[in-house]
C-alpha cells in the first residue's frame, strides 16, 4: 500500500460522501470547505475501520482536517506490507 | 375524546412489546403491561416526591429508561421535558443549564450510567415504588401540560412548547387517521426521543395505537444505516419515520452486498418530514430498494411542527408522495402556475389538511388567499400546544386568538391547491439541517466567540434547487486591515462546523456591514437577499460547492 493508493480511495470516499465528481475533491483543502458535517465525518470513520483495519476517533475529520492530513495519520497506524 | 394516559392505562397489552436494540449488544425488551407497571412504581414515586404539576428534565440515552420515565412524569401529572443528554463536551453544560432555568425543572432524571457525569445537575436514577402495582394516576384535564417540547438545543433562545395532555391525545389520533382502514402493528426507526417526531410519531405513537416498538440509537444509524432497514425487514416493521436527510443518508450508504436477505415489503408508512422533501431523495431512495421489495407508494411526506404537538398533515397510507411541476415564474412570483412541460419545478405535497385547519394566508395582512397563491400556513384546532412556557409575548404573537377562533402562525410558507398542501419555503429565520433546528442566534454568538477580531453576524439560510437547507454566515471582522481575513473566516468555521456539526459558509465582511433594524435587530433577510444578490462588499468568502452552485445559479432558483 503506497500513500498514494490511500489518499486516493479517501478522495474517492470522500466524493462519495457528499456527491461530488472525485476531480473536485483536493487532498489539501479543509473537508468542512467541501461541506463535509457530522454525519459524513462518521460515515468516515465507519468506512477507515472497515476498510483499513484501524480503529480511529469519531473526531478524525476535525483533528486532521484535510484528506493529506488524514492519510498522514493513518499511514502510521496501517501495517504495510 | 379518552385521552392518551387514560386509554393506554386501561389497556396496557401482554402481547405488544417496546425493544431496543443496542448496537453489539443483546435486545432490551418491555411489554406494554411491564411498562405500565413500572411507569406507574415512577409515578406513585414522583408524586411522592411532591413532583405533581412540576416539570422534570430527563436526560437519558436511547433505550427504554426514557419512556418509563416519560409515562411515570405523565402519569404523575409532572411535566416532562425530554433533552439531549449532554455528552461529553464542556460547552453543552451549559445548555442544560439554561434548559434547568428556563423550564424550572425541580429535578433532573437520567440513567445509572450517566449520574456520576451529570452530577452538577444534580441528576438521579428514578425509584420504583413499591406500591406501583396499586397505585393509580390521578386523572387529568385535556388543558394540563403532558410535556415540553423543546423545539431546539439553542442556548440563547430556549423555547419550550407546551404540549397538553389534550393536543397530544389530538395528535395521536391525526396519526390513526393517517393509517387508515389499517391499523399501524409495529413501528421502528432511530429518531432521538428529545425530537418531536422520535417522541410522538415513534414512540408515543406506537403505545396509543397498541402496536410494538422497535428502537435504535440515532448514533448507530448514522454510522451505518442498514441498521434501520435490518432492523425493519427483521422485525416486520410496517411504520417508519425519518427526515429527508435520513431517507438520502441510507441510499448513498447502503452497499449492495448489505442488501442480501433484505425484505423491505413489509414496510407500508414510511414518513418523511422535519426538514425540506425533496423528490430526487424520495425518487433515488425508492429506486434503490425496489429490488428489495420497498414499493414508492410506501412513502409519505408530512408537514408539521412542535406547536402543532407533531403533525399538521401527512400523506395517507397507501397514496405514496403527490408530486406536481409548476412554472419557475409562477413559483418566484408567488402565484402557482401548473405545469406538465419538462423544465417545471417540481413540489412534493404533504398531505391534505384533514384534523387541523389549514390556511394559506397573506402574511403581512394575515387575510387568507386564494388556492395557487403562497403565503404564510396557518394552522387551528386541538393539537395545538398551550404556548411556549414562561413566555407570554412569544405565544401571543404566535398563537394569534381572533374572532375565528386560535391560529397558530407557523412561520412556513406555502400553498393549497387541488387540497393538497406544498411547503415552499419559511417566513420565520429558524433553519433546519437534517430534521433539526438551528436558530441564528446560537451560529452568531459561536462565531462572535470564535476570534477576537469577529464583530457582528447574520446567519440564514439557503437552498438548492433541490430544497436542501445550507447554512451562510455573514461575518464583520474589525480591523480588518491589520488581519487576514483568510484566516479569520477558517477560524471561525472551525468554530461554527465543530459545535453544531452542519457545513457552513461564510463570507467575512468589514465592520458596520451588516445591517441592522433601529432597534438593533439584524436584518438576516436583508443580507441574505445581499449575499444572493452579490450586493455584499466581500473580504473574503468560503463557500461550500452546494452554495457556490446557489450563488452562480440564476435568479429564479432562489427559493
Amino acid at each position: 500500500m503506497s500513500d498514494e493508493v490511500l489518499r486516493a480511495w479517501l478522495v474517492d470516499a470522500v466524493a462519495g460522501y457528499l456527491a461530488l465528481p472525485p476531480s473536485r475533491v483536493g487532498t489539501d483543502v479543509k473537508l468542512r470547505s467541501l461541506g463535509l458535517d457530522s454525519a459524513h465525518a462518521m460515515g468516515l470513520c465507519v468506512d477507515v475501520e472497515e476498510r483499513w483495519g484501524v480503529l480511529v476517533e469519531p473526531t478524525l475529520a476535525w483533528d486532521f482536517p484535510t484528506i493529506d492530513a488524514i492519510a498522514a495519520h493513518l499511514g502510521g497506524l496501517i501495517d504495510r506490507p | 375524546m379518552t385521552d392518551f394516559v387514560t386509554r393506554f392505562r386501561t389497556r396496557p397489552r401482554s402481547d405488544r412489546k417496546v425493544t431496543y436494540l443496542p448496537d453489539g449488544r443483546p435486545a432490551v425488551e418491555l411489554t406494554h403491561l411491564e411498562l405500565d407497571r413500572r411507569a406507574r412504581a415512577v409515578g406513585s414515586w414522583l408524586t411522592g416526591a411532591g413532583m405533581a404539576g412540576r416539570p422534570v428534565l430527563l436526560l437519558y440515552p436511547t433505550g427504554l429508561d426514557f419512556l418509563v420515565a416519560f409515562l411515570g412524569c405523565l402519569y404523575a401529572g409532572a411535566v416532562a421535558v425530554p433533552a439531549p443528554l449532554p455528552l461529553s463536551a464542556a460547552s453543552r453544560v451549559d445548555r442544560v443549564n439554561r434548559l434547568v432555568e428556563d423550564s424550572d425543572a425541580r429535578m433532573v432524571l437520567t440513567d445509572e450510567a450517566h449520574v456520576a457525569a451529570l452530577d452538577g445537575l444534580s441528576a438521579r436514577t428514578f425509584t420504583e415504588a413499591a406500591d406501583g402495582g396499586s397505585w393509580e394516576p390521578p386523572e387529568v384535564a385535556a388543558d394540563t401540560v403532558a410535556y415540553l417540547q423543546y423545539t431546539s438545543g439553542s442556548t440563547s433562545h430556549p423555547r419550550g412548547v407546551e404540549v397538553t395532555h389534550g393536543s397530544l391525545t389530538h395528535n395521536l389520533e391525526l396519526f390513526r387517521r393517517i393509517s387508515g382502514a389499517v391499523p399501524v402493528r409495529r413501528i421502528g426507526g432511530w429518531l432521538p426521543h428529545h425530537h418531536d417526531m422520535g417522541l410522538v410519531g415513534l414512540q408515543l405513537q406506537a403505545l396509543h395505537a397498541e402496536a410494538d416498538l422497535v428502537l435504535l440509537s440515532p448514533e448507530a444509524v448514522v454510522a451505518r444505516p442498514i441498521r434501520w432497514l435490518r432492523a425493519i425487514s427483521d422485525h416486520r416493521v410496517d411504520w417508519t419515520v425519518a427526515p429527508d436527510f435520513g431517507y438520502a443518508w441510507t441510499t448513498r450508504r447502503v452497499s449492495d452486498e448489505e442488501l442480501v436477505g433484505l425484505d423491505l415489503s413489509c414496510l407500508t408508512m414510511a414518513v418523511s418530514g422535519a426538514e425540506p422533501i425533496r423528490i430526487a431523495t424520495l425518487d433515488a431512495f425508492a429506486a434503490r430498494f425496489a429490488r428489495v421489495g420497498f414499493r414508492r407508494t410506501a412513502l409519505n411526506p408530512g408537514y408539521g411542527l412542535a406547536e402543532s404537538t407533531l403533525v399538521v398533515t401527512c400523506t395517507s397510507r397507501g397514496l405514496g408522495p403527490a408530486v406536481r411541476s409548476f412554472t419557475s415564474g409562477s413559483l418566484a412570483a408567488g402565484e402557482v402556475v401548473p405545469t406538465s412541460d419538462g423544465g417545471g419545478v417540481p413540489l412534493v405535497g404533504c398531505g391534505e389538511p384533514d384534523a387541523m385547519d389549514v390556511r394559506v394566508t397573506n402574511p403581512a395582512t394575515g387575510v387568507e388567499v386564494d388556492d395557487g397563491t403562497v403565503g404564510e400556513i396557518r394552522v387551528a384546532g386541538p393539537s395545538l400546544a398551550a404556548g411556549y412556557h414562561g413566555d407570554p409575548a412569544a405565544t401571543r404573537a404566535t398563537f394569534v386568538t381572533g374572532p375565528d377562533g386560535r391560529w397558530l402562525r407557523t412561520g412556513d410558507l406555502g400553498f393549497l391547491l387541488d387540497g393538497q398542501l406544498y411547503v415552499t419555503g419559511r417566513l420565520k429565520e429558524l433553519l433546519i439541517v437534517r430534521g433539526r433546528n438551528l436558530y441564528p442566534q446560537d451560529i452568531e454568538s459561536s462565531a462572535r466567540e470564535a476570534h477576537p477580531a469577529a464583530g457582528k453576524g447574520a446567519a440564514f439560510g439557503v437552498r438548492d434547487a433541490d430544497s436542501a437547507e445550507h447554512v451562510v454566515l455573514v461575518q464583520e471582522m474589525r480591523r480588518a486591515s491589520q488581519g487576514d481575513a483568510r484566516e479569520f473566516a477558517d477560524v471561525v468555521l472551525d468554530a461554527v462546523t465543530r459545535q453544531f456539526g452542519v457545513s457552513a459558509s461564510v463570507v467575512v465582511v468589514r465592520s458596520n456591514a451588516i445591517r441592522h433594524t433601529t432597534s438593533g435587530k439584524v436584518r438576516r433577510g436583508h443580507m441574505r437577499d445581499l449575499f444572493l444578490d452579490g450586493g455584499l462588499s466581500v473580504l473574503h468568502s468560503a463557500l461550500s460547492p452546494a452554495v457556490a452552485t446557489i450563488v452562480a445559479a440564476p435568479e429564479e432558483v432562489h427559493v
